[in-house]
């Protein structure tokens, strides 16, 4: 056969003769299948799953902390600001968290390739959106976490130090704009290594590919 | 989606045995168009069958098998953790890729070449549009290929001409 002028309905003869050359093999057989070493396909989401389950819980405990140390302290505007930013970023944890699960609960195999590959790129878009809250909310929650501490140390910074609080303020801006620089260099051309670095460790490596996919399916639905 | 891998009755066990083994080929089919070394093959044959036993609870009898069955294989081959995307891309199958399905005794000279053209045609499309092909070769319905990857029946049909004609010019 010329391979040059293979057509596609001509393919169709060859891929006959691997279903017959198929039905011959031995390797792969139904034992492969049977074979119990399912254990990567557990594995997939493992780690996601339990990482968003930790995150959940420790928002939750964080909101457990904070919220009555606010309420506590109605009549210290500092300590009720330090309370309530602790607290926000507790729900904030344990928002993102359960949305994740959520949608991990939600993916089905069984559904369409289309739709399957939707819900995992949503599931990828919407940890990008965690990763970067956090990662700014990191570099800033420090500062009420701290201040906090010394308060139960029984050291009311505000009160006896203002300036070492706009000196923790300013940090965390520092923290900031540390961070914007490392994202702005990674999207330069020559910092593909620190962009994918940043991608692994906001995607989680379990969803990678699942954005390959998505790529594939607006390409798809667009041609 | 990650529960455990729920007991099933040995009723429900023997008949999923039953239609794996019946359809055993499409897993293979699809590990062979999605993965390039054996031991790669093996692996995704064996997360496809994990994921079909353990979606299999949920399988409505009232409705095809096999395309319950494409559409899961599918999605587990496209969406396979491990991140190939790039040696997908750019890996044309090596020849050896075909002993693991050749048959030695076969003379056919002619057919191995089809096979070698196959492959390397498989391997030049993205994930999506070798779904499409490989449903095609399998001669499903425009129908059944738009159940299984969530496309109208007119929107198969469309498609399958830009990829018979994509092939033309890719490969002629």
């Amino acid at each position: 056969m010329d391979t040059t002028t293979m057509e596609l309905d001509e393919l169709k003869q060859a891929w006959q003769s691997l279903d017959r050359r198929m039905e011959k093999q031995n390797t792969l057989n139904l034992q492969l299948l049977r074979d119990n070493r399912s254990e990567k396909m557990k594995r997939a989401f493992r780690w996601t799953i339990t990482g968003q389950s930790l995150q959940l819980l420790f928002g939750v405990l964080l909101t457990c902390v904070f919220a009555p140390f606010w309420i506590e302290h109605r009549d210290n505007l500092h300590l009720i600001v330090y309370g309530l930013t602790m607290h926000a970023y507790g729900l904030s944890m344990i928002i993102f968290a359960a949305r994740d699960l959520a949608l991990i609960a939600a993916i089905d195999y069984s559904a369409p390739v289309l739709t399957l590959q939707k819900q995992l790129s949503a599931l990828r878009r919407q940890r990008q959106i965690a990763a970067r809250w956090f990662a700014i909310a990191g570099c800033l929650m420090w500062v009420p976490l701290t201040l906090i501490v010394f308060y139960w140390l029984g050291a009311d910074v505000w009160l006896h130090a203002p300036q070492v609080v706009y000196w923790l303020i300013f940090s965390g801006i520092v923290s900031v704009a540390a961070l914007g620089t490392i994202v702005w260099l990674a999207n330069r051309p020559g910092f593909a290594r620190l962009r994918n670095a940043i991608d692994d460790s906001i995607a989680g490596k379990s969803l990678l590919n699942a954005q390959a996919a998505l790529d594939e399916v607006a390409r798809f639905e667009q041609d | 989606m990650q529960e455990a891998l729920a007991p099933m009755t040995l009723d429900a066990r023997q008949a999923f045995g039953e239609l794996l083994e019946r359809h055993r080929k499409i897993v293979f089919k699809i590990a062979n168009s999605y993965a390039w070394t054996p031991a790669d093959r093996a692996d995704l044959a064996q997360e496809i069958s994990a994921q079909l036993w353990r979606a299999f609870p949920t399988y409505d009898p009232q409705r095809s098998f096999s395309t319950w069955m494409y559409r899961i294989a599918l999605n587990v081959a496209i969406s396979q953790v491990r991140s190939n995307t790039q040696r997908d891309r750019h890996l044309v199958p090596l020849d050896e890729s075909l002993h693991d399905i050749a048959d030695e005794h076969s003379a056919d000279h002619e057919a191995n070449q089809q096979l070698q053209t196959l492959d390397r045609i498989i391997a030049g499309l993205d994930k999506l549009n070798r779904a499409l092909l490989l449903l095609y070769l399998e001669e499903r319905s425009n129908r059944e290929i738009g159940e299984v990857l969530g496309l109208s029946e007119t929107n198969v049909s469309t498609k399958l001409s830009r990829l018979k004609q994509r092939i033309r010019n890719d490969f002629k």
